[in-house]
């Protein structure tokens, strides 16, 4: 059994994969948010909700960043 | 899933909270470390969400079922600049419906006007892409038996998709140019 194979097995329970938690969650959207967009998850959020970004995927406004966020955010509503 | 992303990376895609679950919101699968890195291209890494329900179907004892809601899987490079992107994202904000790709400034292309469209394409699983990867952009499979996992995953996949789509079905937007489809 490889590295790859132990640390899978780690992250599984009852043959369930563990899910994120939502502290675990939020850090992964904040995270992007600083890295990508340069602004914090709560930033981000409060934006997204005030519908700033109407199209995250448009091209023509702005690159990959906003939709590289934007699908993060099941993972905190 | 989890067992196709095994083939190019040791990261674990992981369900949002109560993912297990029946719930109207769709879930998400992602990586806590994402976007991860790729052996045999450490210029490169993979960024992948995937949106899913879980539904039971049709009849009395309909069988339970996986249900793709859209995806987003990416190639990154080291700059974190966009290599390679396929998306679906029918209940975004975006009004575009249907599978496409984009080509990101990370891959190098400078003729203008090729970074900016939604490439439409037929509906992409994440084996496919992850092939693509192993095959087309030299990155190391992590395990000896990569081909058999991406090819029956992609089987089952095949076999077990409630819809398809094709480029031509696209519908026309507002504002649409005619176009040679």
């Amino acid at each position: 059994m490889n590295a790859a194979m132990l640390q899978q097995r780690a992250i599984q329970r009852d043959g369930h994969v563990e899910e994120f938690s939502p502290e675990e969650g939020w850090d992964l959207l904040d995270r992007q948010a600083r890295r990508y967009l340069k602004m914090d998850g709560e930033e981000f959020i409060a934006r997204w909700d005030a519908g700033e970004f109407d199209d995250p995927d448009d091209r023509l406004r702005h690159g990959p960043e906003v939709m590289r966020v934007a699908t993060l955010l099941p993972l905190v509503r | 899933m989890q067992k196709a992303a095994s083939c190019v990376t040791a990261s674990v895609l992981r369900p949002s909270k109560n993912g297990y679950e029946v719930s109207k919101e769709p879930h998400l699968l992602t990586f806590a470390d994402d976007p991860v890195e790729l052996a045999g291209r450490q210029d490169f890494a993979l960024s992948v969400r995937h949106e899913y329900r879980i539904m039971r179907g049709e009849g009395l004892w309909g069988r339970w079922k996986v249900r793709t809601a859209g995806y987003y899987y990416e190639l990154q490079d080291d700059s974190d600049d966009e290599v390679i992107s396929y998306h679906w994202h029918p209940e975004s904000r975006s009004p575009l419906a249907f599978p496409h790709m984009h080509i990101g400034v990370g891959s190098g292309v400078t003729v203008a006007g090729l970074r900016e469209p939604h490439y439409e394409t037929p509906r992409m699983a994440l084996e496919s892409f992850l092939l693509m990867l192993i095959k087309d952009f030299g990155v190391q499979p992590k395990r000896d038996d990569w081909g058999n996992v991406l090819r029956r995953g992609h089987a089952q996949y095949e076999q077990e998709r409630t819809w398809q789509y094709h480029p031509t079905e696209r519908e026309a937007q507002p504002g649409d140019k005619p176009s040679s489809w």
